[in-house]
């Protein structure tokens, strides 16, 4: 269980991950590291992965998500970004590929609150939102999109 | 002579229309900013920006079945509250037309339409008859709850358990087949057979 599902959310420093019209923050503190899409191996695509980013030894499994957050089999030509969470020794370690990063301060663009009760499922990684200009941020972390991507992994078998 | 109240009339489809307290409605919103929510319900697969909120949106029509809705033109926000003193909360009502202030009296009480879908009773507090169709009172505190979130989601009828002295519901059409597998006639719903009486309208608006 995520963090994110039982305290509020405390980061302030955000990065925000775009694609196919959905923005996604996650705390800076959370990601490794940003790399260009054309360092993914896609060779060593499997499962709901889209392929693998290796560097200095260590692995993160890639994932591309929808506008509706199912996975996609290839990564669309508008994502250039692979952002990476976790160490790459593990087998959690992921990464997401995304049209564009932007870094945020909360206290800049407002203030997170709780997504309403009526809206959030058990299988959503996120659990709070802000407005950012015109168009809805949803807040998850590290942990909430690793425990969504390996129940999207296991679904498959 | 019957005391004549006002409410407000919604129509969140061509073919349903439900009534809601004048006084819990806030704004009615041409022409709405929405954003949706990936992963979330049917029936509440966007959030409305009114004002400074963030606000869930109810699409209505998707519980009772119309699947073939197209955009949200209008959104009526509601407010209201769990409990008194609690602080208020928002609900967007998708709407196909703007919403009519009707008067309503006790001797219009009649009930729901038979094939009104089960996933809208859990969330009607009464209803009544205006222009010769049935109206379902709107119960917004159900609506905006977890319990009908998961109601909701679940896709099959399950027998609400509202308040006694405050409902007056139809048994949903499997409660009525004891030999339903895994699905039996229970105390519960002999209870909820007892609320079949008319009850006042007048104390909802």
């Amino acid at each position: 269980m995520s963090a994110l599902m039982n305290e509020p959310v405390q980061a302030s420093d955000y990065a925000l991950l775009g694609f196919s019209g959905i923005q996604l923050a996650i705390p800076q503190r959370e990601v490794v590291s940003i790399d260009l899409v054309t360092d993914i191996d896609t060779d060593l695509a499997a499962n709901k992965r889209v392929g693998s980013l290796v560097k200095a030894g260590r692995q993160w499994s890639v994932y591309a998500l929808s506008e509706s957050f199912d996975v996609l089999h290839q990564i669309p030509g508008q994502r250039r970004f692979c952002v990476s969470f976790g160490s790459g020794d593990d087998d959690h370690s992921f990464a997401l590929v995304c049209d564009q990063v932007e870094a945020v301060v909360l206290d800049s663009v407002g203030i997170v609150q709780p997504l309403p009760e009526s809206i959030v499922m058990p299988v959503m990684p996120m659990r709070h939102c802000f407005r950012n200009g015109n168009g809805l941020v949803l807040v998850s972390d590290r942990l909430g999109m690793q425990d969504y991507l390996l129940a999207l992994d296991k679904d498959n078998g | 002579m019957a005391d004549v109240s006002h409410a407000g009339l919604l129509k969140p489809a061509a073919d349903l229309q439900i009534a809601v307290p004048e006084y819990q409605m806030a704004e009615y919103v041409v022409d709405p900013d929405l954003a949706p929510v990936p992963l979330a319900p049917q029936h509440c697969r966007s959030v409305l920006f009114w004002q400074d909120k963030i606000v869930p949106l109810m699409e209505l029509a998707q519980l009772a079945g119309n699947d073939s809705a197209g955009p949200v033109e209008s959104v009526v926000v509601m407010a209201y509250q769990n409990q008194p003193g609690a602080p208020l909360r928002y609900v967007g009502i998708a709407v196909a037309e703007p919403p009519a202030r009707i008067p309503v009296d006790d001797e219009q009480v009649c009930d729901p339409a038979e094939d009104y879908a089960d996933c809208l009773r859990a969330v009607t507090l009464s209803c009544f008859s205006h222009d010769g169709q049935p109206t379902t009172i709107l119960n917004l505190e159900r609506l905006g709850s977890v319990d009908f979130r998961k109601l909701a989601v679940a896709g099959h009828p399950r027998l609400p358990a509202f308040p006694r002295d405050t409902v007056r519901i139809h048994l949903p059409a499997w409660a009525e087949q004891s030999n339903t597998p895994g699905l039996h006639r229970t105390a519960a719903c002999e209870e909820a057979r007892a609320y079949f009486h008319p009850r006042p309208l007048l104390r909802w608006f």
